[in-house]
C-alpha cells in the first residue's frame, strides 16, 4: 500500500514509517492540526488526489491572445492542502503538493471533512519562501479552493481538485480559480530556476495581489491604499518593501491585472516573470533604476536600461521561452503583444549600447540561452548570472548598469570571456576589462557630453556637467542625469555644492538637484527650489562616491500655459564644487 | 523597477507624469515665448511631489508596455440616452514609429463614434493628440471606457490599457463589499473558490 507524505518543496515522499523523521528535514511538510506532525495511526485511513488548474496559453500565432480552446490541466505545485473538520473548519491534516500536483493526508476515519487548497506555497528551513496570492479588493483574503463535505469512511480513497478557468465560451461565467494558481505556478518556476542556481535561497516573504477588479487607471495612473482596495492599481507591478512605510503606502508585493475586459495578467507568464524578476533584484541583488517611461528605441539613464532588459530578459529564463507575450483584449478579442529577447539591436538601431533596455536584454539572454545565432556561443544558464546579480552588482561602487555585470561575468566565465567580449562590443558597449564604471565607454548616445559616464571630481574642485533632453528627451532618457565620483581615502565631512545658471530673456532659473550616493544607496541629497543646492555628508566614512546631478524641470516638466505641453528647462550646464574636511 | 530607496525620485516622476497630462481639458495655441517659471510655481510642483510621495506611480514600476499615456475629460453630465461626448488627450513618452488607440465601453454603455484614433506615423514625443469619442449610455450605472493604445517599433509591438469610471444617473460608485472571506483556524481572512471536485 502506497501510503505517503508528499512534499512538493523538496520532492520529498517518504514511507509513512518515516513521515515523522523525513519532514523534520523538509520543512514544509504537513501538520496536524497543531504545529506538530503526526505519523499516520494504525486506523487512519489515507485521503490522497491531484489538485490541477486551468492554465490558459497564449495562442501562437502572433497577436494571437488567450486560447480557451487550447486549456491545458496543469499541476497546482508545491501548494498547501488542508483538511478542515467539516463540523468547525479546524485544520485535522496538512500538507504540501509535489511536483506533479499530488498530495497524500492521513486522517481519521469515519470523519465529515472537506479539502482546501490555499493559494500559497510556503517553505521554512533551507530553502525557505513564502509566496501567497491575496485578494487587494476582499481585505487582502487570501485565496483558497475549496472542495464539498465527505466522510473518509473506513478505507482509503482519492479526490482530485481542479481550480477552473471560469470561461463559459465567450466570457468569464463562473468564479476564476484557476487564477492564483496560475500565478503561484509561474512563481514556482522562477524560484526553482534561482534555487538551481542557489540551493540554499532565503526568498523574502512575498504576497502577490490579484483580483477579477483590477484594472487598469487613467493616465498618470498612481495608487494608494484607498485606489488599491477599490481595484484600481493601474498596471501589473513591484512594490518594493521599505522601511517604516507611510499608512497610505499600499502593502509591498507583485500587484497583477484581472480585468476580463480590457487587461488581465493571471495567465501571462512573462509579465509575471517580469515583476517576480523586479523582486528578485530587490532581493538579492540591487536595482538602482529610477523608473519612468521607456521604450525600445529609447536612449535611456543606463540604471533604467539595465532595470528593465534585466526583468524581461528573467522573464524568459524563467518561462524557458524567448518570445516575451502579454495578451489583452480589444474589442471583444483576444489579443497579444511581444517580442523577441532573441533580437539583437543591430548596427542601425535607434537605440543600441549601455544606454538600451533592448541592448540589455538580448544580451542577458544571450548570456543564458543555449540556442547559437549570431556572435552568439555563449549557454551560461542562471547560475553564474545569479552569482554575478548576488555579488558584483549588489555591492558595485558604480550603479547598477550593464559594467559591473559583465565585467563580473567575464570574471566567473573565463572559458567564455572571448565570446562574451564579441557580443557586447556588438552591442557597442565597451569591453574594457576591470572597469565597473565604463570609463572607456566610446559610445557617447548621440552627445558628447555623455561621456565619461561619471566625471571623476577631486576635492576642493569644480566640475561643469551638463543636464540635457536633445537629443533624447526628458524624465529619465540618457542626458538628463550627470553622474561624478570621488574617492574619500578616509572619513571625511562631504559636502557637494551646485550651482545652475539664473533666468535669461529665454529662459527661467535653473533648478539643479544634487544626490549622493554609496554603493546604490542615497546619503545626501540637495533637492530645494533655487539656482543653488547643496548634500552634505558628515563623517562620510573611506569609499566610492557617486554623485546624480540634473535640472528639476528637465526630470519633471512643468506644464507650459500657453501651449499645455511640457516645458522642460533644457540645456542647463551645472557647476558642481566637492568639499571634503 | 523599484522605487525601495528612490520614493523621492518616484514622486518626481509621479508629479512628472501627472503634471504633464493635465492639459487634457483646455488648450490654447501655442506660443513661442517661453513662459518665465516662478520660483513659486516650482515650489507648488515640489509641494504636489510631497505629497504623493506615499503613493505609487505604477507607470514607473509596471510592466512592459506602449508608451503612451491616456487621459480622459467629461465635459458634460452623463445622462442616460443621450450621447455623451468623452475628450481624450493622448500623449506618446517616448519614440514609436506606429500608434493605433482603439477606445471601448462594455454592455449598456457603447462607443457609437470616434471609436478609434489613428493609425498615426511616428507621432511626436511629448504632444498631446486630442481626440473625442461619442458613446451612449443606456441605463444609470458605473462604466468604464477603456482605451487601448498599440504602438508599432522597428523592434517589438506594444500595447497599454487605460480606463476611466464613468458614473450615468445616480449610481454609486462605492466598491462592493468584501465577499466569501472567512477567517479559518490559523486567524487567515481567506476567500473561497469553488472546486470541481472528484472522487476516484
Amino acid at each position: 500500500m502506497s501510503r505517503f507524505l508528499v512534499d512538493g518543496a523538496g520532492g520529498c515522499a517518504w514511507l509513512a514509517t518515516l513521515a515523522l523523521l523525513a519532514l523534520a528535514g523538509c520543512g514544509g511538510g504537513g501538520s496536524s492540526g497543531g504545529g506538530g506532525t503526526l505519523p499516520p495511526q494504525p486506523t487512519d485511513v489515507v485521503v490522497s488526489g491531484r489538485i490541477t488548474f486551468d492554465r490558459v496559453p497564449i495562442g501562437g500565432g502572433a497577436g494571437q491572445g488567450l486560447d480557451f480552446a487550447a486549456v491545458v490541466l496543469a499541476p497546482a505545485r508545491a501548494v498547501t492542502v488542508e483538511a478542515l473538520a467539516a463540523a468547525n473548519s479546524a485544520v485535522l491534516a496538512s500538507t504540501v503538493t509535489n511536483d506533479t500536483g499530488n498530495y497524500s493526508l492521513s486522517l481519521a476515519p469515519n470523519t465529515n471533512v472537506l479539502l482546501r487548497v490555499k493559494a500559497e506555497m510556503v517553505r521554512t528551513g533551507a530553502p525557505s519562501w513564502s509566496f501567497r496570492v491575496r485578494n487587494n479588493t476582499n481585505g487582502n483574503a487570501l485565496y483558497a479552493l475549496d472542495g464539498t463535505s465527505f466522510n473518509t469512511g473506513t478505507t482509503n480513497s482519492q479526490r482530485d481538485l481542479h481550480a477552473a478557468s471560469g470561461w463559459g465560451g465567450a466570457g468569464y461565467t463562473t468564479p476564476r480559480a484557476a487564477a492564483p494558481f496560475a500565478i503561484l505556478d509561474t512563481v514556482y518556476q522562477a524560484y526553482t530556476l534561482v534555487l538551481g542556481a542557489e540551493p540554499g535561497a532565503s526568498f523574502p516573504p512575498l504576497d502577490l495581489f490579484w483580483s477579477t477588479t483590477n484594472r487598469v487607471g487613467t493616465g498618470g495612473c498612481a495608487v494608494d491604499r484607498p485606489s488599491i482596495a477599490s481595484g484600481v492599481i493601474c498596471t501589473t507591478f513591484y512594490l518594493a518593501p521599505v522601511a517604516n512605510p507611510a499608512a497610505s503606502r499600499p502593502d509591498a508585493g507583485i500587484y497583477v491585472l484581472g480585468s476580463a475586459n480590457d487587461d488581465s495578467d493571471e495567465f501571462d507568464r512573462h509579465v509575471i516573470a517580469h515583476e517576480w524578476g523586479h523582486y528578485y533584484q530587490d532581493s538579492f541583488s540591487r536595482d538602482d533604476s529610477i523608473g519612468g517611461p521607456h521604450g525600445f528605441s529609447d536612449r535611456l539613464d543606463p540604471r533604467l536600461a539595465f532595470s528593465e532588459g534585466w526583468g524581461n530578459a528573467f522573464s524568459g529564463m524563467v518561462v524557458g521561452d524567448r518570445n516575451y507575450r502579454d495578451s489583452f483584449a480589444a474589442g471583444g478579442q483576444q489579443r497579444s503583444f511581444g517580442f523577441d529577447l532573441e533580437s539583437n539591436p543591430g548596427a542601425s538601431a535607434a537605440s543600441i549600447g549601455w544606454y538600451s533596455e533592448s541592448s540589455i536584454q538580448s544580451l542577458l539572454w544571450d548570456f543564458f540561452d543555449d540556442a547559437p545565432d549570431g556572435l552568439d556561443t555563449v549557454a551560461l544558464g542562471f547560475a553564474p548570472i545569479h552569482r554575478v546579480m548576488a555579488n558584483e552588482v549588489r555591492t558595485a561602487a558604480a550603479f547598477s548598469t550593464v559594467y559591473p555585470f559583465v565585467e563580473g561575468l567575464r570574471t566567473r566565465a573565463p572559458a567564455s570571456d572571448g565570446a562574451i567580449e564579441a557580443l557586447v562590443r556588438a552591442q557597442q558597449i565597451s569591453t574594457q576589462r576591470g572597469d565597473p564604471f565604463g570609463t572607456a565607454e566610446a559610445n557617447n548616445g548621440g552627445d558628447p557630453r555623455n561621456l565619461p559616464i561619471y566625471r571623476p571630481i577631486l576635492p576642493g574642485t569644480t566640475e561643469r556637467v551638463c543636464s540635457t533632453v536633445a537629443p533624447n528627451g526628458p524624465v529619465n532618457k540618457l542626458g538628463v542625469a550627470r553622474f561624478l565620483r570621488f574617492d574619500l581615502a578616509a572619513s571625511r565631512n562631504v559636502t557637494v555644492d551646485v550651482r545652475g545658471p539664473a533666468s535669461s530673456p529665454a529662459l527661467p532659473d535653473a533648478d539643479p538637484d544634487v544626490y549622493l550616493f554609496r554603493a546604490g544607496l542615497p546619503q545626501a541629497a540637495g533637492n530645494a527650489v533655487g539656482i543653488n543646492d547643496s548634500a552634505s555628508l558628515p563623517s562620510a566614512p573611506a569609499g566610492a562616491y557617486l554623485i546624480e546631478v540634473h535640472e528639476y524641470s528637465n526630470v519633471d516638466p512643468p506644464i507650459d500655459p500657453q501651449s499645455g505641453q511640457p516645458k522642460p528647462r533644457g540645456e542647463t550646464c551645472i557647476d558642481v564644487t566637492l568639499s571634503a574636511n | 523597477m523599484t522605487d525601495g530607496t528612490c520614493s523621492t525620485r518616484g514622486a518626481l516622476l509621479l508629479c512628472a507624469a501627472m503634471l504633464a497630462l493635465t492639459a487634457c481639458s483646455d488648450a490654447s495655441n501655442e506660443t513661442a515665448a517661453a513662459a518665465a517659471e516662478t520660483a513659486q510655481i516650482a515650489a507648488a510642483r515640489r509641494n504636489a511631489a510631497a505629497e504623493t510621495e506615499d503613493m505609487v506611480s505604477a507607470v514607473a514600476a509596471g510592466k512592459p508596455g506602449a508608451p503612451i499615456d491616456v487621459r480622459f475629460d467629461v465635459p458634460t453630465k452623463p445622462r442616460v440616452g443621450e450621447p455623451l461626448k468623452i475628450d481624450v488627450a493622448v500623449v506618446p513618452l517616448s519614440t514609436v514609429g506606429r500608434l493605433e488607440v482603439l477606445f471601448q465601453g462594455n454592455d449598456g454603455f457603447a462607443v457609437v463614434s470616434n471609436g478609434q484614433l489613428g493609425p498615426l506615423d511616428n507621432p511626436a514625443v511629448g504632444k498631446v493628440l486630442r481626440h473625442s469619442v461619442t458613446v451612449l449610455p443606456q441605463s444609470e450605472g458605473v462604466f468604464m471606457l477603456s482605451a487601448i493604445a498599440m504602438t508599432d517599433g522597428t523592434d517589438a509591438s506594444m500595447s497599454r490599457s487605460f480606463a476611466m469610471p464613468i458614473i450615468v444617473g445616480n449610481a454609486s460608485a462605492v466598491a462592493s463589499k468584501p465577499q466569501n472571506a472567512v477567517t479559518d483556524a490559523t486567524g487567515e481572512t481567506v476567500q473561497s473558490l469553488p472546486a470541481v471536485e472528484t472522487p476516484r
